[in-house]
Parts: C-alpha cells; sequence; structure tokens
C-alpha cells in the first residue's frame, strides 16, 4: 500500500493503553487493545529519522530529550533505556573506542592484550570512572526532565563484554590456551556490570534491565565453549541482577542461538529477544512456555529495505507463529532497528501490531490475527 | 627417519589437530630431509586446512578451532614458503579483501581470508576499517580479479555500495568481480547494490569466488 493509505488506515486506530499500562495487564493476563511492541535498540535508528546524528544524540542532551519526546508521541515508544554499549565497559577499562558521527562506535585499540596487564583492571566504579559516570548522570538529568515515562537500563553480556577488553580472536583461543585467565576476565566482566545496576538501583529504586550478548552465538562460539565460558557468567549476571532489582532481565543475542534456549530459559532469563535467523515457532515450541520471546521481524531486509506492505506481512507473520506463546510475546525486530529505516516501515510496524495484534493476551492468539485470517 | 608420506602425514594431521609446534617441527624436518616444500604446502599443510574447513562444514569444527587450525598451518607455511622455487604472484587468481570502513569486525573475513588463500588464491588483506577508496586503489595495483568486503554492521554496509560505484568510475568493473559477506549482508542486498555474489559463511566463499571465476 502506499504511504498516504496507510496514515489513513493509521489514524482510524486507536491507543486505549499506555504502554506501561499495556504490559502490566498484559502480564497480569488480562486482554489488552493490542500486542505489546518494541523496536531492538532503536536509538540510532530514532535520531536518524528525527534528522539527528548519533553523535548529537549520544552527546547533546536536548537532542536525546528531544528524541525521546517524539518516539513516544510519533510512534508510542514510552519507555527509555539508559545503558551501556556494547563496547562500554572495554571502555571504561581503558579500550580505545571510536565513535564516528553517524554510526555505532568500535574499539580502535583493546586494553588487554596481555595477561600481564590483567591485575592493572579494577571493576569500573559508575560513580567515579571518565566514562561511566557521564552516562549515569545523564541518566539523572533525563529521569528530571521525563518523570512519568518509565526508564530501563542494560548491559552488554559477559562475552561480548570481554572482547571489548581483549581481541575476540585471542579471547576464542584463550578457551583452549589460557582458561583461566578467560575466567578471570570474564568475572571481572560480570562484576562490572553489576556494579553499574546497582548504581541504577541506588538512583532510581528498580528498573527493568536487558542485556545484549552477540558473541555467545553458535556462530561464534560452539556450544562447548558456551557451556564452559558463557553461561555461568550469564547465570551470574541474571542472579546478580534479581538480587538488585527484584527482576530477572531480558537478553537479546544475535545469530543462531536455538542450541542454547533451554540453557538460557534454565538460566532464568525473564525474555529472549531472537534473531530473525531463527523460526519463532520452533522456539515457542521449544521454551515458549518457560520465557517470553521477542522477535524477530528481519531489520534489514524488511525494515530499512522493505515496503510498507513487506513490513506488515512480515509483522503478522510473527504474530502468527508465536503471539499465543504460553509465556507471553513481544513484538520486536530481529536484530538492532538499523539506522536509514525509512519512517513509513516504523509506522508501518505499528499498524500491523495494532491491527494483527489487536485483543491480545497472554498465550493466546490475538483476536486481530483470528479475524483478520489465519494463513498458517 | 621417517618418509615423505609419513612427514606429509604429520603435516595434515598437526593442522587439523591444531598443533603449531609439531606442525613447525615436521615442517623443518621434511625440509632436511630434502623434499620438496611445494608438496609439503599442497599434500600437507592445505590438506589439513581442508580438512579443517571440512569439520567446520559439517559443524564439527567451530570458528575457534578454524583459527587455531589456520595458526598450525601459517606456521608451517612461514618455514616452507622461503623454499619453494620463485614463481611470481602473476600467475595466480588475486583477490582484494578486506572490512569495510567504521567496522573493526574482522574474524569472517580473516576466515574469509584463510580459505581463499587455502584453494589457491593469492589473496592481499586489507585489513579493517578500510577505506573504501583503498579497495579501488588496491584492485588496480595488483591487478586483482576479485574484491571481497564484509560488514557485521548495518551502518557501514552503505560502504559496499560506494566501492561499486568507485569501481564503475575507475573503469575497473568489467575486470572485477565483487564477493561480498557479513552479518546483515543478504543475497537480496547483494542484488540491490549490484555485487556480483554473496556468501553465507568462508567454505561458501570459496565455492563462490570459483564460480564467479570461471574455475572448475
Amino acid at each position: 500500500m502506499e504511504y498516504e493509505e496507510l496514515k489513513r488506515l493509521m489514524s482510524e486506530q486507536k491507543d486505549e493503553m499506555t504502554a506501561a499500562e499495556r504490559m502490566k495487564a498484559y502480564n497480569a493476563g488480562e486482554e489488552v487493545d493490542y500486542i505489546p511492541y518494541t523496536l531492538q535498540a532503536p536509538d540510532p535508528a530514532m535520531a536518524d529519522i528525527f534528522g539527528f546524528t548519533t553523535t548529537q544524540f549520544a552527546k547533546d542532551f536536548e537532542v536525546k530529550s528531544e528524541v525521546i519526546r517524539r518516539r513516544k508521541e510519533e510512534f508510542g515508544l514510552d519507555s527509555f533505556n539508559v545503558g551501556l554499549g556494547l563496547k562500554t565497559i572495554g571502555g571504561a577499562l581503558g579500550s580505545k573506542l571510536r565513535a564516528p558521527e553517524h554510526g555505532i562506535d568500535y574499539v580502535e585499540e583493546h586494553v588487554l592484550k596481555d595477561y600481564a596487564d590483567f591485575d592493572k583492571l579494577e571493576v569500573t566504579d559508575p560513580y567515579k570512572n571518565p566514562v561511566l559516570a557521564p552516562i549515569l548522570e545523564s541518566a539523572k538529568r533525563l529521569k528530571d526532565r521525563f518523570p512519568d515515562v518509565s526508564m530501563t537500563t542494560s548491559v552488554a553480556g559477559p562475552i561480548s563484554t570481554a572482547i571489548a577488553v581483549r581481541p575476540v580472536e585471542m579471547v576464542l583461543k584463550d578457551t583452549r590456551k589460557n582458561p583461566e585467565m578467560l575466567h578471570k576476565l570474564l568475572d571481572l566482566t560480570v562484576e562490572c556490570s553489576l556494579r553499574w545496576f546497582e548504581a541504577f538501583y541506588h538512583e532510581f529504586g528498580p528498573v527493568g534491565t536487558n542485556f545484549s550478548d552477540p558473541v555467545t552465538c553458535m556462530d561464534v562460539i560452539s556450544k562447548k565453549q558456551f557451556d564452559e565460558y558463557s553461561l555461568p557468567y550469564i547465570k551470574k549476571l541474571i542472579d546478580g541482577t534479581e538480587k538488585i532489582m527484584g527482576s530477572r532481565p531480558g537478553a537479546h543475542i544475535c545469530g543462531k542461538t536455538s542450541p542454547i534456549w533451554g540453557d538460557l530459559a534454565d538460566a532464568g532469563l525473564f525474555s529472549f529477544s531472537i534473531d530473525n535467523c531463527e523460526d519463532l515457532a520452533v522456539a515457542k515450541a521449544a521454551v515458549g512456555d518457560r520465557m517470553r520471546i521477542a522477535g524477530n521481524v528481519p531489520p534489514v531486509d524488511v525494515m530499512k529495505e522493505g515496503t510498507i506492505d513487506e513490513v506488515i506481512a512480515s509483522c503478522k507473520e510473527c504474530l502468527e507463529k508465536c503471539a499465543d506463546s504460553p509465556a507471553g510475546f513481544i513484538l520486536n525486530t530481529g536484530c538492532q532497528l538499523p539506522i536509514g529505516t525509512p519512517k513509513a516501515n516504523v509506522e508501518a510496524f505499528i499498524y500491523a501490531a495494532r491491527k494483527y495484534g489487536r485483543g491480545a493476551r497472554l498465550g493466546h492468539m490475538p483476536k486481530g490475527i483470528l479475524e483478520e485470517g489465519f494463513e498458517n | 627417519m621417517s618418509s615423505k608420506e609419513e612427514l606429509l602425514q604429520r603435516l595434515s594431521d598437526g593442522v587439523v589437530d591444531m598443533e603449531e609446534d609439531d606442525v613447525a617441527e615436521a615442517a623443518q624436518e621434511y625440509l632436511d630431509a630434502g623434499y620438496p616444500a611445494f608438496d609439503g604446502i599442497m599434500e600437507g599443510l592445505v590438506d589439513g586446512m581442508n580438512r579443517a574447513s571440512q569439520l567446520y562444514e559439517e559443524e564439527e569444527y567451530f570458528v575457534t578451532d578454524v583459527l587455531l587450525c589456520s595458526d598450525a598451518m601459517y606456521a608451517g607455511l612461514d618455514i616452507l614458503r622461503p623454499h619453494l622455487p620463485e614463481v611470481s604472484n602473476d600467475d595466480k587468481i588475486t583477490g582484494i579483501i578486506g572490512v569495510v570502513e567504521g567496522d573493526t569486525h574482522d574474524i569472517g573475513k580473516n576466515l574469509v581470508k584463510i580459505m581463499l588463500e587455502t584453494a589457491g588464491f593469492n589473496m592481499i588483506d586489507l585489513g579493517r576499517d578500510v577505506p573504501l577508496t583503498q579497495f579501488v586503489e588496491r584492485a588496480k595495483e595488483h591487478n586483482a580479479d576479485f574484491v571481497c568486503m564484509s560488514t557485521l554492521m548495518t551502518t557501514t554496509m552503505g560502504g559496499m555500495e560506494t566501492v561499486i560505484h568507485l569501481l564503475e568510475e575507475a573503469g575497473l568493473r568489467d575486470k572485477v568481480k565483487v564477493m561480498i559477506g557479513g552479518g546483515p549482508i543478504s543475497q537480496k542486498y547483494a542484488d540491490k547494490i549490484g555485487a556480483d555474489g554473496y556468501s553465507q559463511n568462508a567454505v561458501e566463499a570459496v565455492k563462490l569466488a570459483k564460480r564467479l571465476l570461471n574455475i572448475a
């Protein structure tokens, strides 16, 4: 369909609940206006849609505020996340990061190329560390400005944090050649992450938490490596988070993850945002009764490059496959929403969530799907 | 003293078993016994790496294994290569490979390079975070037959399309095949930007290169 038609159809749709009310009612097993939705780590793409660069968003408080306000107004995304990116703790520990004006930061020089330097690394203090303190400060200012919008925080998963401290090839080889030091490094990354959550709790009380762990997929490591070097630290991160915040975190892992779904559920993960290379129906059958599933509209081929109709069809397919998952379902993108995603495709996503996700209830197929025709 | 066959087997097995030191030792023994370096590389080291990539394809081996196997292979190559008869690389099919500007994720690129080198291509590795014009300059300089680009990030994938335009502007597009890969890349994206091919992993990349360049 054309954009004008989408806008016309959307003007006939109405939100009956705020995102917070919707989530609360959904969790309580009540019927909600439509399925809860989110877009994975959308800030860089949102900034781009509203005409700002990633760096402006990261550094300019007024820009950040405007993006948060407009994404709530225009896309109904009424929560915001102030968290640590994949490289932030690496940077806080001394790795040299480079942030392009409009793009995602990357590690230019790792701090730990030789384990002889390991003892120089200290658990980072969010109040004193020059990389972390400004982020915490910005969270305080944003909370002051948006007292009624819910704020969440996030960290990177243990092994993903480790590769921002030490080059990935070295970390992988450590699994064979230097397990003892790698265990110490992983332990340190979890300590740093939990220290961040503690500071956040200290400032804002209990908030929702998430971690992203792209390295811990089966495209990069084996199941055996996962069992020995990732799972124990993920477990530690989950348990530590629950102790601090009183609730368990959600996670996003890119890539192939089906061999570890059961482990993640056993480790107590609350929700799992699944990559579009995996099948939601298979995930539902495997772990849907133990873990909330979120996913998995293809970010590049559909959200960034696709048409309005392709976005809508993809959202519908996700709902058909997984909206009745017993522990709940969140319509989401399969990975980070890419910079360059057109505004129309974000709107098409929301349109589809409202239309096909209408009358959603935990563990049941939404009325929208049942009444608009089920094609599976 | 071991026979040539025994030493070749030891080189091959050493690569598969990731025994860097033993491969280096076996390579030295092999040379000391007066056997030709070329056979040692092809029937020993490369044979081992081919077995490793087969295991990778069968999901018996993972990225870490392939990296360690290639460490062992390169340890042997360092010893055998200086003893190859002088052959210019001009006879070999040459590829330029790199991770596009703005991205430093290079494990995938490294795996592809290893596999292509093992398959006999002369690979010029530009590394990671490679300025886009460099792909073109180096392709020209080395009279390359193909260019391989990768990225793991959506923010930098546009650079691949730029390189294709730059190749066109330089009048090189008809002479070089362009192969792309990486997490967010798909066949659909390759078609969209006019790349000649996309491959999902390193083993497929070798097949793709051979297909694009009409090598049996």
